[in-house]
Formats: structure tokens, sequence, C-alpha cells
């Protein structure tokens, strides 16, 4: 014992021990405390505690929907989404005046808006507000030069934008999108196909707010809305606008629309409107959104006249040989007089139609009388809607065969005291090309989704059968004449195809006053070729003040846009033309033996 | 458990051949306090790496940037365990002079502006060459060896006032002074705490240590009410939940982190407090995502390890054969566990927020070699037959 404790012998004191003891006890103590205190925390505030702890950390993102495309028949880009940038500001952000004033310097500039507007949208109370959202390619470029995105309290986000990368190009057909949705035309339409899903994302979020998803971003094809390939060609689109553009400048018109369709399957392949509408940038005038072609109701005038003929046929009311007097171009009749612009003596129904005879053509109406003229009419699709879908589409007005006037039935013989709108007469014409049945007009090839699913496909629609193929073929070969040499449709001839069509000159009706107006729609509605047609062709000039018949105004720009669609399609001069203009003689074997050959081409 | 066997075996041997002078006896350290301290340090440089991968990763661009350093410290820590070990505790009583000496120089160097290196609004570490350096480390075990020696060698005059408790005090008062210029409060506290207990257990009249420890209190309540920073710490400390985003937020953030965690945790590395929420995760707060990945269950063993240490420290204490090794051997265990409990009473909000490494943990290359180097001494106190305390007991009957 004395050997171990050499160097300090008697150095502790009695109560070393004990003290040490006490010591260790009161630190081991402690430790329990602390254990204590950790499971008082962990295992009996847990739930208040977890829960304040998730709520700090778990979100909800939403990941906001991505439209889909809009494309022509081709595949060509209609209208798309790309993001761009958008300018939001920190208002609370600025500690100076001077501070807030420099920005909104800055920003001013770089967007070219009022400073006082830009300053007004950096003050306030609040954290947030946007300053400017969707920016062009331009401004974004000055806000970069600028450093604007570099300013304390100014921030920059990428939001999608709808681009339209044909700019004006069928702009009426595909409307626009506003903050929420579309919001005419197609857009409109086919919004819940558009439109795409928003996705909830769970994603665990650190104190510096960066969101961190557990499990990625979502697959874009979750977010994507369906593609809409179009039966628009985006080439016989540009022909038909640019045309009809030259034809409303020259004639010095309002405006104007012209639809090109496929005659054998209804499918819309252009549908122009004039003035242009930039859906990029929509402005606030509704009367530029509108798609004339299909909205507006007008009185059709005397393109009726190749319908009435295909009625008073089907009849069997008339013959081809009949001869009509035309009473020289002015017929009193129910105490109102009936005018022709060329007049003209006796007449067959061929030439009351190349000379667009009202008189006589109001003899026919006569002769079918109300009930048979307005069936007719109604089954051609006058009266009732095609459906093509777009928004608002007109339905046009007749009178009730029950309740018609006599001067309404002569009336509505050539196209007036009725409305349509340009598609329905652009159906009824496709009904006399393809032998005489209604088709449904179509504006959707088809839509898939973002995963590749066909969720909607376009196609031939029957509505009904209105003549027979015979009927058909005669009155095709009556409006063949219209453009042949002494016919009011001469313009549209094209050198290389035949032409069936009728011209149209319809004075407008004065919507205050009742009445006409001394303003009028020239048109030139037709199909091409004539011996195996293609394409209907409906081209209306609004208000023209040079030339005011639709042989002047509106045939030309008919014929040219026929040939650059025919061109587009690759449809080739038929042979029975050729020969025709060789040999007329052997015309009949020689279009059997056309649509012989376009037959077994199928 | 078998090597635990064998230690006390091999101790029970040491004992009955009664002769410590032997050098070739088996182990001369306790199994289990090497294993505590093994534990230990396993455990607390995987929690370095799970709380510190993200804020890693993001900052430096390397996930193991920390978990690396810190595996040095260990690996260094346990070369200076073993070193410890080997050379003996006896010889760091000839050094306690010179190691004093150099703690104060250092002290007063980190105040030099361009050796001294700031951060976090605190003076604390000197730059080496590549390498940054905490004075107050070694200060800490500079002031411990010094202080063991001291009363070692003043044996029963511990209990006169101007022999016994007047130069520890002056001594803890420079340690003090110099400590709060960085400033280190915790570690201040700390010193102060070991240095009460030891001067209690060496024999220090119960009357002057009560009378100096009223007459401190107005000092750490002038130190706290001058220092804006340590009031809002302890107005938050009242009430951290209200003011949870300004003031209170690490004190709420970690308590949000404990309570995550519940009873058995949300697994290793699935911490979300760590994602930014919890200033300091990898350093002061620590405990606190290793209650939220690991629960109550690893908190709980977390402690109950330290809990281990001191029992095995206390153990160690008893095993020492003369004064200097009892004292040391007791001051070094106080020393790691007032620190683990100060830091996990502040990760508990049961104490005001102050910064306080939690041994064995937290991340820093210095205290991680400085700890291990403390339990390498405390292992070679703890290899001894005992004798001083076992003579106070038998001079006691």
């Amino acid at each position: 014992m004395a050997r171990r404790t050499r160097e300090q012998a008697g150095g502790a004191g009695g109560g070393t021990r004990l003290r040490a003891l006490l010591l260790g006890g009161m630190v081991l103590l402690a430790f329990s405390a602390v254990i204590a205190r950790a499971a008082k925390v962990q295992l009996f505030d847990v739930s208040r505690l977890s829960r304040l702890a998730r709520d700090q950390t778990r979100r909800e993102i939403e990941w906001a929907p991505r439209r889909g495309k809009i494309l022509d028949r081709n595949g060509m880009p209609l209208a798309v989404t790309e993001d761009v940038e958008s300018i939001f500001a920190d208002p609370t952000a600025f500690e100076t005046p001077a501070e807030r004033g420099h920005a909104a310097d800055l920003l001013s500039k770089a967007l070219r808006v009022p400073r006082e507007k830009i300053l007004k949208k950096l003050e306030g109370d609040k954290q947030f507000s946007w300053v400017q959202r969707r920016l062009d390619e331009d401004a974004s470029a000055r806000v970069h030069a600028l450093g604007v995105d570099r300013l304390d309290g100014i921030e920059l986000v990428r939001e999608p934008k709808r681009f339209y990368p044909q700019r004006e190009l069928a702009g009426q057909v595909l409307g626009f999108v506003g903050e929420e949705a579309g919001q005419e035309g197609l857009e409109r339409e086919l919004e819940p196909f558009l439109r795409g899903k928003s996705v909830q994302v769970a994603a665990v979020r650190d104190a510096r707010g960066t969101m961190v998803m557990e499990g990625g971003a979502p697959d874009p094809t979750m977010l994507t809305g369906a593609t809409i390939t179009t039966t628009l060609d985006a080439n016989v689109q540009l022909t038909a606008e640019r045309e009809l553009r030259r034809a409303v400048t020259d004639a010095r018109a309002a405006g104007g629309w012209a639809i090109v369709m496929d005659a054998q399957s209804g499918a819309l392949l252009a549908l122009a409107n004039a003035p242009e509408f930039d859906a990029n940038k929509p402005g606030r005038d509704p009367g530029v959104w509108r798609n004339r072609a299909v909205q507006d109701q007008i009185e059709p005038g005397s393109t009726i006249k190749s319908f009435l003929m295909a009625i008073a046929f089907e009849e069997k009311v008339t013959t081809s040989t009949e001869n009509f007097f035309c009473e020289l171009g002015s017929w009193r009749q129910f105490g109102r007089t009936i005018h022709d612009t060329h007049p003209i003596g006796n007449a067959t129904p061929t030439e009351i139609l190349s000379h667009s005879s009202n008189i006589c053509a109001a003899k026919i109406g006569l002769r079918l009388g109300a009930k048979r003229l307005l069936d007719g009419l109604h089954s051609f699709g006058f009266g009732e809607r095609c459906d093509v879908g777009i928004p608002g589409e007109g339905r046009g007005q007749m009178h009730d065969a029950a309740h018609i006037a006599n001067i309404a039935v002569a009336t509505t013989a050539f196209g007036q005291g009725m409305s349509a709108t340009g598609l329905q007469t652009v159906m009824a014409m496709g009904a006399i090309a393809n032998g005489g049945v209604l088709l449904k007009p179509y504006l959707v090839e088809k839509i898939v989704s973002a995963d590749g699913a066909t969720l909607r496909t376009g196609g031939r629609e029957e509505v009904r059968r209105v003549i027979r193929s015979e009927t058909a073929k005669t009155v095709t070969a009556m409006l063949e004449e219209v453009t042949q040499k002494g016919g009011t449709g001469t313009k549209a001839a094209l050198a290389d195809f035949r032409v069936a069509g009728k011209t149209g000159t319809a004075q407008k009706v004065d919507p205050v006053h009742g009445g006409y107006t001394q303003k009028n729609l020239a048109s030139f509605l037709g199909f091409v070729p004539a011996d195996a047609p293609r394409l209907v062709i409906l081209v209306t000039v609004d208000e023209p003040e040079v030339h005011r018949m639709g042989g002047e105004a509106a045939a030309p720009a008919w014929s040219a846009i026929a040939k650059e669609a025919l061109r587009q399609l690759g449809v080739s001069p038929s042979p029975r033309h050729e020969e025709a203009q060789n040999q007329g003689a052997t015309a009949g074997h020689a279009s059997k033996l056309a649509q012989l050959e376009k037959r077994s081409a199928r | 458990m078998s090597a635990r066997a064998a230690g006390l075996r091999a101790t029970a041997r040491a004992r009955a051949s009664g002769d410590e002078s032997r050098s070739s006896s088996a182990l001369r350290f306790d199994p289990a306090l090497l294993a505590a301290v093994l534990l230990l340090t396993t455990f607390g440089v995987v929690m370095v790496y799970s709380a510190s991968a993200v804020f890693a990763s993001e900052k430096l661009h390397d996930t193991f940037w920390f978990f690396k350093r810190q595996a040095l410290g260990a690996i260094g820590g346990l070369a200076a365990l073993f070193a410890a070990l080997k050379l003996g505790y006896k010889r760091l009583e000839k050094l306690a002079t010179p190691l004093l000496l150099t703690a104060v120089v250092l002290l007063i160097l980190v105040q030099v502006p361009g050796l001294g290196h700031a951060a976090g609004g605190a003076r604390r570490w000197l730059s080496l060459g590549g390498f940054t350096f905490q004075p107050s480390e070694l200060a800490k075990l500079a002031f411990v060896i010094w202080l063991a020696r001291s009363l070692a060698k003043k044996g029963e005059r511990v209990q006169s006032f101007s022999v016994g408790l007047a130069p520890h005090l002056l001594m803890l008062g420079l340690f003090a002074a110099l400590l709060l210029v960085e400033p280190d409060f915790g570690t201040t506290v700390v010193l102060a705490l070991m240095t009460f207990a030891l001067l209690f257990v060496a024999g220090a009249q119960l009357s002057w240590l009560f009378g100096i420890g009223l007459a401190a209190l107005p000092v750490a309540g002038f130190l706290i009410w001058r220092s804006p920073y340590r009031l809002q710490r302890v107005m938050t400390f009242l009430d951290p939940w209200k003011d949870a985003r300004g003031h209170g937020y690490q004190t709420v953030e970690s308590l949000l982190g404990f309570g995550a965690g519940g009873a058995f945790g949300v697994g290793l590395g699935e911490s979300h407090q760590k994602l930014f929420f919890l200033p300091a995760a990898h350093t002061d707060f620590i405990l606190s995502i290793v209650g939220e990945e690991l629960g109550f269950i690893g908190v709980a063993t977390v402690l109950c390890l330290f809990g281990l240490l001191v029992w095995r420290g206390m153990r160690a204490a008893h095993a020492a054969t003369d004064a200097f090794g009892c004292y040391l051997a007791l001051g070094l265990t106080l020393l790691i566990s007032f620190e683990a409990l100060v830091n996990a009473g502040m990760a508990l909000a049961l104490l005001p927020t102050k910064g306080m490494a939690l041994p064995f943990f937290s991340y820093g290359m210095t205290s991680m070699v400085v700890t291990l180097f403390l339990c390498g001494v405390l292992l070679s106190i703890s290899g001894g037959p005992g004798g001083f305390l076992k003579r106070a007991e038998g001079g006691r009957r």
C-alpha cells in the first residue's frame, strides 16, 4: 500500500473519493436529464413537431400544361408553343426611391413602355407584381443587354407562349390563345385537346426555396396537349390568301373570303379571309378575328341558281332544251320589278345560268313552287349548320314554306331573301361536283395525343344524297358553259382544266333601314376539273368599288387559286380537256375513259 | 464482449500481480473505455458525412469534402490516442508549464490580424500552412493538465484560499479573458465548470466555492447583458417559438428535426432538415440530424455512449495511482462530458444556443485530434492498478 502511494502519501482528503463519486453521479444524472428531454421531444411532442417539419419541407408543385401544336396536312407548324421570358418585380426589394426609379428607367428603355406605367408596377407593399409577361425576342434581348435582369427586385421567368410561325396564315381559322384558354377559331374549338394537363408533383423544399423533386420532373407527354393535324394545306392557303388580297385590293373592296375544298372528301384545304389577321398580335378588335367565310350569313345571290337548276332537273319541271322567255331584262311581277344585268330574250336553262338571268330563275322557282324549292335548298344544306368545327358558325336563314309570299319564292330562286354562309354554298356546290352527295366539311385530319394515341380522325362523311348523279352531270355541263365564251364567268376559266362554276353578284341588305344598299358582294363559286372534280372553290369579294360583278372581281382570283392549288396537289390536266379542244365529238367517250383512269389510279 | 472480458481479466491480473511497474503487462488500459471512444468516433464520422453531404456537394461540389477531412482528423486523432497511450500520462506532468505558456501565446496570437482567422464573427482560428487550427482546443488541454498537476502538488493545502483557490481562479480568469475576447463563451463556461468541479473533488471548501459561484453570477449576467447576441440567445431560449423565423430559428429547426425523427428516425441520410433548414447541421447541431435520421434510439445511443465514457472515465480516475493521474482523468472526463452536455442541452433547447461542438460528432479536425488525444491520455490512466483514491478511502477508514 505504502509503496503504491509513494508520491502523494496522505495527499487526498477523506472526502475526495466521495466527492468524486458525487461528481460522477451528477454528470450521469445530467446525461439522464438530456435523454429524458430527448424522449419528451421525440416521443411525446413528436406529432406536433413532425407535422411542422413536414409542412415546411413538403410542397406540391404544379407544372403548367403545355399546349399542343397545330399543323397543316403536311406537318408544317401553324401554331406552336415556346418558352419566352416574363418579367416580374418584388416592389418591397427596392430600398430607396432612387433604386426603384433606376429600375423603372431601365425597364422603360428595354420594354419601350412609358416610365410612369412601369413605376406604378414597382410600387406598393406586395412582394410580387408582373411587369410584363411573354416578352418578344427583341425585348428580351434588350432586357439582357441593359442588365435589367441583374437588378435587385427584378426577376425573369420563362413562360410558355403561343407562336404562329406562319404569321397571318390561316389566322382566323386558328384563332388565338388568351391568358387562360383559346379565344377564337380552332384554338377555342379544340381547347380540351390542345390544353394539356397540369401535373402535381410532390417535392421537397430546402430552406433556400430550391425545390427538389422526389420523382424528378414530370414526363413532358403528361403535360403536353394533343397535336392537331388540320386539313389545311399551307401552300394552298397561302395562295388563296395572296390572290384574295390581290382581288380585294384591285376592286378596292372592304374584304373578302375564299374557301378551297376537296370535292371528294369535304376536307377544307384553305379557308382565307381578308383582311388577314396575325394571331401573334391579336389586338382588341373582334372584327378582324372573324372567320367571315364561315360565320357571316349573307345573301348568296346568283350562285344559288346552280342549285335551283339542279332542283328543277331533279324534280323534272324542265328540260335542258326548254326555252324560257327572259323578258329582255325587266319583269314586273307581284308588284315588284325584277331586273337582269345582262338582258336576254329566249334562253335555255344553260343560257339562263351562263347569263345569270334573275327573271328566268324566278320563273323556274315559281314553277317549282315554294315547297319543292325550299325543300330542295334545305336538302342542299341551306338553313342548317355544316358543323365544320369553328366556333360561331352561321346557320343561314330561309323562308318557311308554309308562310312564304310568291315574290319571296321568286327572289329566293335567284338568291335574295335568304341567307347562307360561304361554306354552305361551297358544300352545296360540292354535292353537284361529286355526283349528288352533300358532304360534311371538316378541318381536322387527326388529333394525336402526346403519347401517340390517335384521339380523333377526320374523313369523308356523307350527309345525304341530294340529287341523282345524272342530274349532277347535267348541271355540271351547264355550269361549264358559264366559263365559256359568252358566259359571265369567263375569267375563271383555266387553260388546262375545264371549270364549272357560277358567278354571284348580290346586293347587300341594309341592316338598319331594310331593303338593299348600293354595296354588293361579288363572288365566284365553282369546281375543277369539271370532268373529274377535285376542288370546289369559292371566292367572295365584299363591297368592291371598281369591278362590281362577280365575274370581274372574284373570277380572276378564283382561277389563280385553282391553278396553283391544282399544281400543289399534282393534278395533271385531264386528257379529255386536251382532246376536247382538238376534237369535241368524242367528248362523252373520253369523259368515261378519264373516270376509269381515275378509278384505277386510286 | 470478449475483448472487454479479456481486458477485465488483464486488469485483474495486473492488480493481482501487484506490480504496476512491469511494463510487459498485456493490457495497460480499459478496453471498455477504448470501445466507447472508437464507437463514438465511428458514429461521429458517419454522421458528419450524412449531415454535410448535401451542403458539401452544393457549396464545394464534393459530397465527401467534410467526410474526408473528418476521417483524416479521426485517423490523426487515433494516432495521437495511441501515442498518448504508449507514452503514458506521466510525461505530461513535466510538459504542463510549457504547454500552458504555449496555449496562452497562441490565444494571444489568434488576435493578431493576419495570423488569426475569423469566421462567424469570432476570431478562433490560426492559419498554419494550409491548415487552420483552433488554439482554444489546445488551451483546454493545457489548462486541464496544468490544473491537475497544480492540485496534485498542493495536496491538502487546496483547502486554503490563498494557496488552494486563488492561483487556480486567477489562471482561469486569464484563460477566460483570452477566450472571451475571441469570443468563445462556450469553452469559457466549460473550463470554469471543470475547474470548480476539480476544486470540489480536490477538497476545496464548499463555502468558498459557493461564494465564488454566487459572485460569478453577476459577472456572467453582465457578460450576457453587454453582448446583444448573447442576450438575444437567452431570450430566445426562454421562448424559441416566439420568433421561430428569426432568432429562434436554429432552436426551432433543431427541435423540428428531433420531432421529425420520432422514436426510430426517418433513416440514415434521409434528413430533410439538413437541406439548409438547419444551419450548422454538420457542426453544432449535428445531434439534431442524429435525432431526425435515427430517432430517439439514435440520440439515446449517443448519450449512453457518452455516459459509458463518463463511467469509464471515473473508473480511470479510480485506477490512477497518483493524484495527478486522478485529477487529470477527472478533468478530461468532465471536459468531454460538459461539452457533450452543453451541446446536447442546446440542441434540445434545454440551454441557450452557444457555439459548442459535440465531441466526436461535430465537424472539426482540431477538435477531433485533441479529443482523441485526451482519450489516449485517459486510457493511459485507466490501466493503472489504482491507489490514490483507494488510499484516500483507506485513510478515511
